[in-house]
């Protein structure tokens, strides 16, 4: 069970209320601090999980800034305020009274666990992980999508660097394994993953299935590439139970419906003090009705039957793992292994019951069965150490399962602007093998903002074609600095009052060291 | 009161001209901008005028256009398609146009895509080749080889009316994915066959997998035990 967890550096402290933070706050109340608390009750119960989770160095940076935590603060405590009033306002309304009461109580549960791990919740996975239950692994710096890097490996290094010592100083110690962003993979640059100190990364089904010479066990136990590096495929069966659109769990008509929220159905005056101070609308967390089924008339939620829908939907799940090995165990004559990894924003913000979904999962197949077991990929490889070689296929998670996501006609203009300032980055870690002073600093900045122009969020927003402005926008942004970043440390006329200035907004990694884009 | 019908009609004849000249305009410059909007096919006849996608809005407004350089750069977009993208400096096509005088002006831009598959590419070598005949004012194109599994590289030149193909830059080289599994095999870790076949089919689940066709006569035969149990919708 492998959970991505992934926001893009959205981090504007230009304005006191800017929309895209809303990214993250969402994802600390209906994603991260829910599964916190589901993870702290596995162990206060003494539940014997494993559990394998991506956090990225862009989500841990923001996780740990303090203007963030700040806003982060303001933010619930609005919430917490306008949670007093929906209970006041719903009282003669019995169907959504306790549902106000339920989203106040969660609010307020929100806040303490907030404020129990001093506003770093970092710190409360970084204890999971201490009790050898949870692996944290890393990704990308920045989440950039590696495979349009082929022709700038200087690039591929620097994300893979970047990420493993930003790791380092977080955890105390080096990550054992990598998510790809995307799953985006070509062959050749898991070496990278070796000099980095990786064991393993993970890859879509095809990845594996496509690569040659032929995987004998499939997906069904994880190949070394030449390099070394362990590579696991995802089974695309258990995948499907959770993400199909159809007839996947998510979709079942008891669960809440994400898409009515009070942000949009209330009263304009009454909610304007908590959406956009620009009075555009946006969502509260607050969702009063279930899915209902396939029409617009929705009635309201009723947690109980949800709950017992979630634990029904986990024991299908169970069930069907079962069943999938003793096919696998029989056919392939060893204990075969099955990958499932999902965004961990799923769970929770887009999939409201995901957290109680997973944890009923994870209790059920703790105790109440023994022909499966939870592993992490770790666990996996130490007591099955013997695996074939092979090379994996270029390959992504994406739509259509290669790069198209990301290379299509809304983004490919930025492949020319990308590259041309990574060869450019790989010039200056060249031209200045040691520095100090101003010129170190510009030089860092300059890695900051090629790192952060690169994330592959931005392309897939384009590619989307929804809130492209803002993904252009940043695109734009962090490739101008950096081009004067460039020119003014190549002509010696560094400006430090513009370079203070976006070292404070770009604040991402602190510590990073440009040599390493070589 | 005709005469002052008639000036009306005619101020509104030269706006509207004047409307229609300004679309021009901005439609002449976003040809620059949006070299192919609409991917061509290898086999397709060669298309010498190029769509304009109008909606689009010009992105890189704050960004440089060229950056005074020679260079093509090649990437895989899926097993069957690559994009690639350049640009020419002033200077290297004014010593063309020195070198070829009025030739220059009659040739055809070209994008020539090389096989070049398991050999070192020394320009003369490839297994095949194609060409593309692209506009002139094209920086960026979707080359659909419809090859998985082997490896590309591209030109982009002149091709002169004598047929003589004239080189102005090369891209790098890049491989296709395969779309299918592979025919190697491996000694120590051998499977027969049929054996695969199921693992491959079990492996994209119950088939949805936008990638999982490349085998199809096994693949729709077997599938994993496994069915859903059957939602009820309340």
């Amino acid at each position: 069970m492998v959970l991505h967890s992934h926001l893009p550096f959205v981090r504007h402290p230009e304005h006191e209320n800017f929309l895209e933070e809303d990214w993250l706050f969402e994802a600390i109340t209906e994603t991260y601090i829910p599964l916190i608390l589901m993870l702290e009750k596995l162990l206060n119960d003494g539940v014997d999980f494993r559990l394998t989770m991506s956090l990225t160095p862009t989500l841990i940076s923001m996780l740990r800034d303090p203007l963030l935590q700040d806003r982060y603060l303001k933010h619930i405590n609005k919430l917490i305020e306008l949670g007093h009033k929906e209970v006041e306002r719903t009282r003669w309304q019995p169907e959504f009274n306790h549902l106000a009461n339920m989203y106040l109580g969660h609010f307020y549960a929100s806040r303490n666990v907030f404020e129990r791990y001093g506003r770093d919740l970092v710190n409360a996975f970084k204890g999971f992980q201490d009790t050898g239950k949870l692996e944290i692994i890393t990704c990308a710096a920045t989440h950039g999508f590696l495979p349009l890097m082929q022709v700038t490996p200087a690039s591929i290094r620097a994300q893979v660097k970047v990420a493993v010592s930003h790791y380092e100083s977080v955890f105390g110690r080096k990550p054992i394994g990598i998510w790809f962003p995307e799953c985006g993979y070509y062959p050749g640059y898991d070496a990278i993953l070796k000099e980095a100190g990786i064991k393993y990364f993970f890859l879509d089904a095809h990845g594996i299935l496509h690569g040659s010479p032929r995987p004998k066990y499939g997906v069904f136990a994880p190949v070394y590439c030449k390099s070394g590096v362990a590579c696991f495929g995802r089974d695309l069966e258990s995948s499907k139970q959770v993400w199909s659109s159809i007839e996947g769990y998510p979709g079942d008509y008891y669960y809440r419906e994400f898409y009515r929220d009070i942000g949009f159905d209330l009263d304009y005056d009454y909610i304007r003090p908590y959406i956009h101070p620009d009075g555009i609308r946006i969502n509260t967390g607050i969702k009063y009705y279930r899915i209902t089924g396939d029409t617009d008339h929705k009635e309201p939620y009723l947690p109980d039957r949800a709950k017992d829908k979630a634990a029904e939907q986990a024991g299908n799940f169970m069930f069907n793992r079962q069943r999938q090995v003793e096919h696998l165990f029989e056919f392939l004559q060893q204990k075969p292994i099955i990958v499932s990894p999902y965004d961990a924003e799923l769970f929770g913000h887009w999939w409201y019951e995901g957290v109680i979904w997973l944890d009923f999962l994870i209790r059920k197949i703790v105790f109440d069965q023994d022909t499966i077991s939870l592993i992490t990929a770790s666990e996996y490889l130490a007591i099955n150490p013997r695996n074939q070689v092979i090379t994996p296929s270029t390959s992504s998670w994406g739509w259509k399962g290669y790069n198209e996501m990301w290379l299509q006609g809304a983004n490919d203009w930025i492949y020319r602007h990308l590259h041309f300032a990574s060869e450019r980055m790989t010039e200056l870690a060249k031209e200045f093998p040691n520095t100090n002073g101003m010129v170190r600093r510009a030089l860092n900045q300059a890695l900051r903002e090629l790192l952060l122009a690169q994330s592959s969020d931005w392309a897939f927003i384009m590619g989307t074609g929804s809130h492209t402005n803002y993904a252009v926008k940043r695109t734009k942004e962090h490739l101008l600095r950096f081009t004067r970043l460039y020119e003014s440390v190549k002509s010696n006329s560094i400006d430090e009052n513009w370079l203070s200035d976006i070292e404070y907004k770009d604040n991402v990694f602190p510590e990073i060291d440009y040599r390493v884009h070589q | 009161m005709k005469k002052l019908r008639r000036v009306k009609k005619v101020k509104r004849v030269l706006k509207k001209a004047k409307r229609i000249s300004r679309i021009k305009k901005i439609t002449r410059k976003k040809t620059v901008q949006f070299s192919q909007t609409q991917t061509a096919k290898a086999s397709e006849p060669v298309k010498t005028s190029i769509p304009v996608n109008v909606s689009a809005p010009v992105r890189q407004e704050d960004l440089p256009v060229k950056y005074d350089r020679d260079k093509m750069v090649l990437q895989v977009r899926d097993p069957r398609w690559l994009h690639t993208y350049w640009e020419i400096r002033e200077d290297t096509l004014t010593k063309f146009k020195n070198e070829l005088k009025d030739e220059f002006y009659k040739a055809r831009r070209i994008l020539r895509v090389y096989d070049v598959s398991h050999i070192i590419f020394d320009g003369n070598n490839a297994h095949r080749f194609f060409d593309l005949q692209i506009n002139e004012y094209a920086d960026n194109w979707y080359i659909e080889v419809g090859g998985p599994g082997r490896s590309w590289c591209v030109d982009y030149g002149l091709l002169l009316s004598d047929g003589r193909f004239i080189t102005i830059l090369r891209s790098n080289t890049v491989e296709t994915p395969l779309e299918g599994p592979s025919c190697i095999t491996d000694e120590e870790w051998m499977i027969p066959d049929d054996m695969f076949a199921r693992l491959y089919g079990i492996g994209f689940g119950l088939g949805s997998s936008p990638v999982g066709k490349g085998w199809p006569p096994f693949v729709s035969s077997v599938s994993s035990p496994i069915k859903k149990a059957p939602r009820k919708k309340a």
